[in-house]
């Protein structure tokens, strides 16, 4: 029976004032690692250095997987799988921008339709790519924990399940956790979004 | 934005058992009503006093809402589409009971699909009254606590969030655990929590 954990990333600045980060590399915060130590605290009372913990390459999930993992004596692989959707010329922005600059952008992907900016990622990509990282991980290890981002964490669940990139799920907060378990035929939910009680992100 | 939590009743003698209720209404036992209690706090800590509390009729369920009604100083407002599935010939029977008796059904039902019984109701069936009841409930406040039971809080979750609930994508939710579904500006319903109060699986 294999198991695997979701955990986003702790808050960054651009968390903290509604940026959108897509692919832009952008840290950790203080209270991003404070997050990333109490989530750290709480994995280790359940899971153990036997857990393969995975990260994408961006900072702020590898610096939040390498608190993580040394909470469990466990090793960081990271895996570009992972990432966060790229948000193109969005990324930087806040939701005023957007819906001042590209109204009907908005519009779309507030109705889970790819926003069509330059740049961005459509979302059955991101949910293709990271799901597909997920159900790998987990055919060559009991247990994995992998740290990522609001968007592409969303939409590759989402796949996994097979619901499709469309509506369905919010995305997690900052350090919050979903767990997955895959059974014969398919991949089952066992939690979302639980974790500390923070608003979610921008998807 | 409306916000639903969808409460699954405490435990009753039939669940410590291992015996399917259905639309049975068996009691909370003395331990079950003090557990209400006790996730009556954990959803109001959460989530913040409710402005609407609703429950299936069966007492199971109401017994568990009314700490939760009386933290909110309201009523519970009782919705029959609410209740559990009817497991019709099954009902107080245990999975293992079932698995003797009626073999080939027990197997389709761990499949997932419906099994043909007598008086079984059908994931179609159930989703379709609980999609209706959860949707009225998030047109009439911002904030609900809704108290049901495992099977019909799958199927209504399902409905909300235009899943298959034969499908198997939704795992067993414990008593007294929570899901939590917000509904956005154009009107879809998102799942923001799944499991909550429960403990690591």
């Amino acid at each position: 029976m294999s198991q695997v954990v979701v955990v986003r990333h702790g808050q960054t600045d651009w968390n903290l004032h509604g940026r959108l980060q897509g692919a832009t590399d952008i840290p950790l915060n203080d209270h991003g690692r404070e997050q990333a130590r109490h989530a750290a605290a709480y994995l280790a009372d359940h899971l153990d250095g036997a857990t393969h913990v995975v990260a994408s390459h961006l900072s702020r999930a590898r610096e939040t997987a390498e608190i993580i993992a040394a909470a469990l004596g466990a090793d960081v692989t990271t895996d570009a799988r992972l990432a966060e959707r790229a948000f193109g010329v969005w990324e930087g922005t806040t939701l005023a921008d957007r819906v001042r600059d590209t109204p009907l952008a908005v519009e779309r992907w507030d109705s889970y339709s790819d926003p069509g900016v330059e740049g961005s990622e459509p979302a059955a990509d991101v949910g293709t790519r990271f799901a597909e990282a997920l159900a790998e991980h987990s055919a060559r290890h009991e247990s994995v924990l992998a740290v990522g981002h609001g968007a592409a964490a969303r939409l590759g669940i989402q796949s996994l399940l097979g619901m499709g990139t469309g509506r369905g799920f919010e995305g997690l907060g900052n350090t919050q956790s979903a767990v997955l378990r895959r059974r014969a035929d398919g991949w089952r939910l066992l939690r979302y979004g639980i974790g500390p009680s923070t608003v979610p992100g921008p998807l | 934005m409306s916000k639903l939590v969808l409460v699954r009743h405490s435990p009753t003698a039939h669940n410590e058992s291992g015996r399917l209720q259905g639309r049975l209404d068996i009691p909370l036992t003395d331990e079950g009503r003090a557990f209400a209690a006790v996730v009556a706090g954990r959803v109001v800590d959460r989530h913040g006093l409710p402005d609407q509390v609703m429950a299936s009729p069966l007492s199971r369920a109401v017994d568990s809402a009314m700490p939760i009604a009386e933290r909110a100083e309201v009523g519970i407002l009782s919705d029959e589409r609410l209740q559990q599935r009817s497991y019709g010939e099954w009902e107080g029977l245990t999975w293992d009971e079932v698995r003797e008796r009626f073999p080939l059904e027990y197997e389709r039902r761990m499949d997932g699909a419906d099994p043909r019984i007598r008086g079984w109701e059908s994931w179609a069936e159930v989703a379709g009254r609980m999609g209706a009841a959860l949707r009225e409930a998030g047109e009439r406040a911002d904030l609900t606590v809704v108290v049901s039971h495992g099977s019909a809080i799958t199927a209504g979750l399902s409905d909300l969030l235009g899943v298959d609930p034969s499908a198997g994508v939704f795992g067993h939710l414990p008593h007294g655990a929570w899901h939590v579904v917000a509904r956005a500006g154009n009107g879809q319903w998102r799942l923001r929590s799944y499991g909550l109060g429960a403990d690591w699986p």
